[in-house]
């Protein structure tokens, strides 16, 4: 136990991928925003058609979930605000924290259009508060002066880390022993259905995909044995980049059909977290070997400590 | 605690059913992805029908056109892929409350040891479908079919019926003469949208 304590505290190794993944996250929830933009008074202000319940959350903070509604734009800017300072890695883990928060009272104004991404992305954003990732793309580096607090922060960061990799294995998992359950599943046939529904038909060549039964067949059963075997086949070195690029073909092919682009986009993401900086730094330099792109040999430097 | 709430049922998670609810509301999560997959397509149906004309009757249908323009603008259609959201999920949480409430006919028929007339079993399907947010969402939705069509709202009053069109089957597939069918899920009472 303290030998895994002692290698949890030493040494952070995620940091690189961590601060990746915060830029990506922040500019995809400030997509969602603008995208969004238009559509603000009927699915957060509740001034149309669409019928909106109370935030639990806010109504737990004492927060009337109409104020909020009624100063939506103004919550909206705080919003984006939050999300710029944690882009730039201002604030650290208070602004990450905030974020949080402001996510999910988000979610709560307009559960209707939530997805499994969206579900995903909610806990990744609690596990990010306790990760260090501000040691790339970010305006400075948290820096202690106490060595016991760099240890605790490693410690955080990596059992942050953990803790992503764990849920994402607890939903392919979950997600695998539903479809076995399911007759659909379990004869081969479901993605004949899947690929069939109207609502999302993402290319004109589903239906022509869905009648080949050899195509239906293979497509149902690897994407068992994907969800299923991935939880446990992931955290060996053998045969984790195989794993890791089935659930990303999985993802894309899910993304592409059936129009589940920020839904899939990030699971695609989540699966950089499996990669040390050490793995994923070799490989940078190996593409900037080839492509020659980096002048007098200046390369990535690998972190040691 | 996220692996007891979010498993499928079993005795642990049904014994500790009087604290998901406050677990869901901080950490809901599901994770069943097309597990099953539907195997029908829905459609919505609103039925304008004139106060002082029974002859003139107007039906829109507003799914199809929906999931068409979704599908032709992909990838830049986040307007009609909200859309899509907002109707299907009510549409669907319509269908849940109804199967909940035929569950819950027949435990009280088995407890009571009597059948419900149908009037009073339609007083139970009202009771529960009337209150949802959903309900009213899809209530509110027909102004917006109204204006659309140029509806004049003060001579109309309108309902909506909400109907499942199966999936050819996997084993029909081939058979260009299968004939759809075509459940009616709801329909709603008359109301005036003044």
């Amino acid at each position: 136990m303290e030998k895994l304590l002692n290698k949890y505290s030493e040494q952070f190794q995620y940091s690189y991928y961590s601060s990746l993944f915060r830029v990506f996250i922040a500019l995809f929830l400030i997509k969602d925003i603008v995208i969004t933009n238009s559509l603000k008074n009927l699915l957060y202000r509740g001034n149309e058609f669409y019928i909106t319940n109370e935030s639990f959350f806010l109504e737990v903070l004492s927060i009337n979930t109409s104020f909020v509604r009624n100063n939506f734009n103004f919550f909206n800017v705080l919003y984006l605000v939050i999300i710029i300072l944690y882009l730039f890695g201002v604030g650290k883990r208070i602004t990450a924290f905030t974020l949080y928060i402001i996510f999910d009272i988000m979610q709560q104004l307009n559960p209707i259009t939530l997805n499994g991404g969206d579900n995903l992305l909610k806990f990744i954003l609690l596990y990010m508060v306790f990760i260090n990732s501000y040691d790339y793309f970010s305006i400075s580096k948290l820096n202690y002066k106490n060595s016991e607090h760099t240890k605790l922060s490693n410690f955080l960061s990596n059992l942050g880390i953990l803790s992503i990799k764990l849920h994402l294995c607890l939903v392919y998992f979950l997600a695998g022993i539903h479809k076995i359950n399911a007759d659909v599943w379990f004869n081969g046939v479901a993605t004949y259905y899947t690929l069939s529904l109207e609502r999302f038909r993402g290319t004109s060549f589903n239906i022509k995909l869905a009648q080949n039964a050899f195509l239906v067949l293979i497509s149902t059963y690897m994407t068992i044995l994907i969800e299923i075997s991935y939880p446990f086949l992931v955290w060996f070195k053998a045969t984790r980049k195989t794993l890791i690029i089935l659930a990303i073909l999985l993802h894309l092919s899910i993304s592409i059909l059936m129009m589940l682009l920020d839904f899939q986009m990030v699971f695609i993401l989540v699966q950089g977290f499996f990669f040390t900086n050490k793995e994923i730094l070799l490989v940078m330099n190996k593409i900037k070997h080839y492509t020659k792109k980096l002048k007098n040999n200046k390369k990535w430097i690998i972190p040691t400590k | 605690m996220t692996i007891i709430f979010v498993s499928p049922k079993n005795y642990l998670n049904i014994s500790l059913l009087e604290y998901s609810d406050l677990y869901n509301s901080f950490f809901y999560q599901k994770w069943a992805f097309f597990a099953p997959p539907p195997k029908t397509n829905e459609r919505l149906y609103y039925i304008f029908e004139n106060k002082n004309n029974i002859k003139d009757i107007q039906i829109f249908e507003v799914i199809e056109p929906i999931t068409k323009a979704k599908s032709e603008k992909n990838p830049f259609n986040t307007e009609e892929d909200l859309l899509d959201y907002v109707l299907s999920n009510s549409i669907n949480n319509i269908r849940e409350t109804i199967v909940n409430t035929n569950e819950f006919i027949i435990y009280q028929e088995q407890k009571l040891d009597k059948k419900f007339t149908k009037s009073e079993k339609e007083k139970f399907y009202d009771n529960e479908i009337d209150n949802l947010s959903r309900f009213k969402t899809l209530k509110n939705y027909s102004r917006n079919v109204a204006i659309k069509n140029n509806i004049d709202i003060r001579k109309y009053n309108v309902k909506f019926t909400i109907s499942l069109i199966d999936i050819v089957p996997f084993s029909e597939r081939k058979n260009t003469n299968y004939k759809h069918k075509i459940q009616n899920l709801y329909v709603s009472k008359s109301f005036n949208l003044r």
